[in-house]
Parts: structure tokens; sequence; C-alpha cells
């Protein structure tokens, strides 16, 4: 499950407004306006793709910037992402990795992988000290 | 109707930046699925207000900002105003 609606628990379909270059041809008869291709690279194709899966992406990962509180229902909205459903923008990630509860230091964290730390450096292989050698075709 | 990029000769190809809402599935193995994009802004009205308001419809070859003439025997017309205005004289 990557995002949730707040509203109706949809977890499936959602909206999102993307930037698409399309072609403007001007003929005698008018304008002809089709997706925009560079030999056989659909540039049109890959805008849709391609920003989907960034505002996709920068909602997973920075949810909190996506999250604005509304003043008048005093819930938080995603200002990328709806719901395709009842067309709500309460739609966020359904978990949190952080948890108050399950905190844990980095310090303790690596004290507790230390062992596995020292198998790693007696594995580690040192370049450091070999000469470069000279390219020979 | 004429476009003409102003920074180059061409006058065939140009680009422009349209917002379309995309509706979109997500799948079980995380991936999206698009099942529907719907236009949210107008072309017309873009290209009226290219120059005016905005510059966003662009040369294809060479990005320059295009200019957009919507009549261009208007020219033609006051000239030739011009030349019954003198020989009228």
């Amino acid at each position: 499950m990557t995002f949730l609606c707040a509203e109706c628990g949809n977890y499936t379909y959602f909206e999102c407004d993307v930037q698409v270059h399309r072609s403007v041809k001007p003929t005698k008869e008018g304008l002809i306006v089709e997706d925009a291709t560079f030999e056989d690279f659909n540039w049109s194709d890959s805008n849709i793709r391609d920003g989907l899966e960034d505002s996709v992406g920068y909602a997973l990962k920075q949810s909190a910037d996506v999250l604005q509180c509304n003043p008048d229902t005093g819930h938080y909205e995603n200002t990328l992402i709806t719901c395709a459903r009842c067309g709500s923008k309460r739609v966020t990630p359904p978990y949190s990795k952080w948890s108050p509860k399950n905190y844990k230091s980095v310090y303790k964290e690596i004290l507790e992988n230390r062992e596995e730390f020292k198998q790693l450096r007696k594995e580690k292989n040192y370049y450091a000290n070999t000469l470069p050698v000279l390219y020979k075709p | 109707m004429q476009i003409r990029c102003q920074s180059c000769t061409n006058h065939k190809d140009f680009l422009m930046p349209l917002w379309v809402r995309a509706t979109f599935k997500i799948n079980e193995d995380g991936t999206l699925s698009i099942l529907h994009t719907k236009q949210l802004e107008s072309i017309e009205e873009k290209i009226v207000d290219q120059g005016k308001t905005n510059f966003e419809l662009t040369c294809q070859d060479c990005s320059g900002d295009a200019k957009v003439i919507f009549n261009e025997y208007a020219k033609l017309d006051t000239q030739s105003n011009e030349k019954q205005a003198l020989e009228g004289l």
C-alpha cells in the first residue's frame, strides 16, 4: 500500500496533475496539435510517465512537504495527489517510518553491528598502495 | 494565422506545455498504470495570450520564443489603405 485516502479508504486509484509538452504545427487549414516526437521517441508520453513517477516519488519521500493544513477543515491535504474515487485531497502514505516507541539511536545500532563490521574490514581489499599501471592497448 | 520563431527562421514546428490531470492506478508490485488523462488548459487561450501574458509557445528547433501573427494580411491592408488615401488626394 503506497497511499491511502483518509476519506474513503481507497488505496489504488489516484489523480495527479502533470505538465506535458505538445507539438503545435500551423498549417493552411489550421493548427495541428499532436504528441511531440523526436525520431522514434515520444516526448509527450515520456512527460506523463516521468511527471507521474516524480510526483508520486516526491510525495512518498517528502510526505510532510506535500501536506498542507486546510484551515477550514482542519485536515492536512496532499498538494500533489488526489483520490480518484471521492476527490478528497486527504491522501497520505498509510504509515510513517519514524516511531517514538521504536526509536533506536545510530550509536546503539552501530554498537549492535560492531562484530559484523569487524568482519567486513577483514574482507575489505585495499588498492590504495598499488601503483597505477600504464594502459596498454 | 502564422507562427514564427523570433530567434530562427522556423515557422513549422513549435512546442507548448500543457497541464493534464492523469488518473492512475498503483499496482500491487508498486508500479503505476495510467488509466486516463484529461486536458486542463485550453490551447486556443494559450496561443491568444502568447506574447501578452506568457511566452509558453516555443520553437522546437532552438527553444526561442514564438510570435503569433493572427492576421498576416493586416500590414498589406494598411499599405493599400494608405495608397488609396494618397491616390484620393
